[in-house]
């Protein structure tokens, strides 16, 4: 009877037991969840930036007015001519007024409002040729919705590459004459926010940056930090590697050898113990010795943070043929050049996509005047303030094999209507992609700032010194090798 | 109440460890005869019947390969040559001018298991590599067998170097090791090569040496130049377009002058 009591005894400690663990498990998971500084340090800050108002931690800090600008505001009908990039002060902004919670910056990420009441979907159609592919509608066993499809192939492929049909509505980006789903490891993208939302810490240290994330932030004059992500831009860039095995008749060679020797040694040698006969006393000290100062001093530094700063040497004032667009030069959109933008960007539908950077900010839907899926969509916000940084990214080959070297081209626009400071545009390059030394160019005063990511290629980061007024923007050019 | 919860914590775990150590399942092997592979490839769907997937051949210097057309052999290309092949079937090729063999001649399989999706028109500019090394055709005249398999990389978990575009990577397998689940587990196996002792009959190959000498394309010589910027020839020409609406006849190829052995 004990020992049953015994054993029931038992059973309960150990269902006591679980249940501790597992309420243990749950909030330590709630507590990660909730916790804004579970993100490990991905990016820590190029180097400590001068503590300025338009961080929260300055809030107390009295007011002080604008500084004067140093150069001329940027027009957005040019880029800035030929400079060279001045050492970074960063700007220094008054908050106008005392923040709410001065320990921690509020980091807001500008994401597309996702589902049906998302501005990215609205009259979205898919670019069908009703001539060659006569398009029908059926329902999508997937999701319930009805799609329009092909029912024949794309004319690039035979009769039994079709690939699925073609979803209308809230599809990523795909490659040109591939319906359904497609190789992604044919292909090397570039830009956009992955899985993992980036996040700002207060000291500008960046979390959640992923490889082939591109994304700019920026600060507000309300002390909130907020994160841009670029669209995406795909390159068909397909490497192949091999693995080789050499047989033969023969498979399994043995060779046979001598288990052991046998080598019975014999004394070479008998030493002799003799007894001590002598021994010697120990003297005494007889005198000091002095000591001596050390002639030398080594200094012992602690080991600190090095990174790679590099400034930008000039600036070239010509545009690339393949940059010859109106959202490039002067950040507007003309409808002539939809084409000639989609070609460039590889990545058009992207825009309306969730890593879209037209979309609303803050988690506030904006009200839509008139929508396109393309790249070119005119969208009219009521923003009431809001702050607002665009950032597109465009490439200059949609193809390229080992060897290659591809253009890049990063322009952003402040389209808010405020002033923002301490803009940063950082680019996280895949394991494919190998920065040119020295091809970084910026047409504002930046400090730019290059160190290894954890795919064993670089992460680019620009920090733009100057504030960047309403209507304001400009133009990142590097180069990479296609490894 | 309790103990149920216990339970159903340990039976967590259990489920937990056994999908970390979920076993993989390779129905395909590289020891399978030649054209094994493929056909079970095409038995899967996908658009991958018909398909005319290039392929580039490079031999070493002074070496030169050549393919089989109507079950002749055409004229040797030096270096490389490039040929649009389908999926499943097996091409024969002949290698001669070996370095310190002369005289000799060793004759590959190649297997395509697998095609690329290039943009429109850049087809022949993208082919699947395939290179014979001296070393490894030393190895198949001293009675060795060689088996190869081309995989195209995953980019998300790419070889952080840059590449060589006149010398393919690979990594050599052990014996117990099988070379396409290995290709398999490091990114899409494309193609497979084996190469061995094997020579063709006095009176010339046979039709089940050239395994009935599958249809196959030519393309010129400009587009069997190694992986790199492009030339100025093909800058500005168009890159010629493969037949997509269907499996090509045999006679729709334009072979160079056929030679008989």
């Amino acid at each position: 009877m004990s020992g049953m009591s015994y054993i029931r005894c038992l059973r309960g400690a150990a269902s006591w037991l679980a249940l501790a663990v597992l309420t243990l498990s749950l909030c330590s998971c709630v507590a990660q969840n909730t916790n804004p500084n579970r993100f490990r340090a991905d990016q820590p800050p190029s180097r400590p930036r001068p503590t300025s108002p338009f961080a929260p931690n300055r809030a107390m800090a009295p007011m002080r007015p604008m500084p004067p600008r140093q150069r001329a505001a940027f027009a957005p009908q040019a880029v800035a001519p030929m400079r060279t990039a001045a050492p970074m002060q960063r700007t220094a902004f008054a908050p106008p007024t005392a923040l709410p919670s001065p320990a921690v910056a509020r980091t807001v990420v500008a994401r597309p409002v996702v589902g049906p009441s998302g501005v990215a979907q609205v009259g979205h159609t898919e670019p069908l040729d009703g001539a060659r592919n006569p398009v029908a509608l059926a329902g999508c066993v997937d999701c319930g919705k009805t799609h329009a499809y092909s029912q024949h192939a794309p004319p690039a492929l035979p009769s039994s590459a079709w690939t699925g049909p073609a979803h209308v509505g809230d599809d990523p980006w795909k490659p040109d004459g591939l319906y359904g789903p497609w190789p992604r490891d044919e292909y090397i993208c570039d830009g956009g926010d992955q899985p993992g939302e980036v996040r700002v810490r207060s000291d500008w240290s960046v979390d959640g940056l992923n490889l082939e994330d591109t994304i700019a932030h920026f600060d507000t004059k309300d002390g909130r930090t907020i994160v841009a992500p670029s669209n995406r831009v795909c390159i068909y860039a397909p490497r192949f590697a091999a693995v080789r095995k050499v047989s033969s008749m023969v498979q399994a060679r043995e060779t046979m050898r001598s288990a052991g020797v046998s080598a019975p040694l014999r004394l070479g040698q008998q030493t002799d113990s003799v007894l001590v006969e002598s021994a010697m006393q120990q003297n005494q000290a007889m005198g000091e010795i002095g000591l001596r100062a050390p002639i030398a001093y080594r200094e012992r530094q602690e080991s600190v943070l090095v990174h790679n700063n590099l400034a930008a040497i000039h600036f070239e004032q010509g545009f690339s043929p393949f940059e010859d667009l109106q959202f490039i030069r002067q950040g507007a959109f003309d409808n002539s050049q939809k084409a000639r933008l989609a070609d460039v960007t590889s990545a058009a539908l992207a825009w309306t996509d969730k890593k879209g950077v037209q979309v609303v900010l803050d988690h506030t839907e904006a009200a839509i005047a008139t929508t396109d899926v393309r790249p070119q969509v005119t969208f009219q916000y009521e923003l009431g303030g809001k702050p607002r940084l665009r950032i597109g990214k465009i490439a200059s080959r949609h193809q390229a094999r080992p060897g290659d070297i591809i253009d890049f081209t990063l322009r952003f626009d402040n389209i808010g209507t405020q002033e923002i400071g301490n803009v940063t545009i950082i680019d996280n390059l895949t394991t494919r992609l190998e920065y040119v030394p020295d091809s970084a160019q910026c047409s504002l005063g930046a400090e730019f700032v290059a160190s290894e990511n954890e795919g064993e290629s670089l992460t680019l980061r620009w920090e733009i010194t100057e504030p960047l007024p309403i209507g304001a923007g400009g133009v990142i050019r590097f180069k990479c090798v296609v490894r | 109440m309790a103990p149920h919860s216990l339970s159903l914590l340990l039976a967590c775990l259990l489920v937990s460890s056994a999908v970390a150590q979920s076993p993989v399942h390779f129905p395909q092997s590289a020891y399978l005869p030649p054209g094994a592979v493929g056909s079970h490839q095409l038995l899967r769907g996908g658009p991958l019947r018909g398909y005319f997937q290039p392929v580039q051949i490079r031999v070493p210097d002074g070496a030169a390969v050549s393919l089989v057309i109507q079950q002749q052999f055409t004229d040797p290309a030096p270096h490389a040559t490039t040929a649009g092949m389908l999926i499943g079937q097996v091409y024969r090729v002949k290698v001669m001018g070996i370095p310190g063999r002369p005289g000799e001649e060793v004759f590959p399989t190649i297997e395509v298991i697998n095609r690329l999706h290039p943009p429109k028109g850049y087809e022949a500019r993208f082919p699947i590599p395939i290179e014979l090394t001296t070393e490894e055709l030393l190895l198949a005249l001293q009675g060795r067998f060689v088996t190869r398999v081309i995989y195209l990389e995953n980019p998300s978990d790419a070889f952080p170097m840059q590449e060589n575009p006149k010398r393919q990577r690979y990594f050599e397998v052990h014996q117990e090791d099988d070379p396409l689940q290995v290709a398999d587990r490091l990114g899409r196996p494309m193609a497979i090569l084996r190469m061995g002792s094997r020579q063709p009959n006095t009176r010339g190959p046979s039709d089940q040496f050239v395994f009935g000498s599958p249809p196959l394309l030519l393309f010129p010589d400009e587009y069997s130049q190694p992986a790199g910027p492009i030339t100025p020839q093909q800058q500005g020409r168009s890159v010629p377009r493969l037949p997509f609406d269907g499996p090509l006849a045999p006679q729709l190829a334009t072979p160079r002058e056929a030679v008989r052995r």
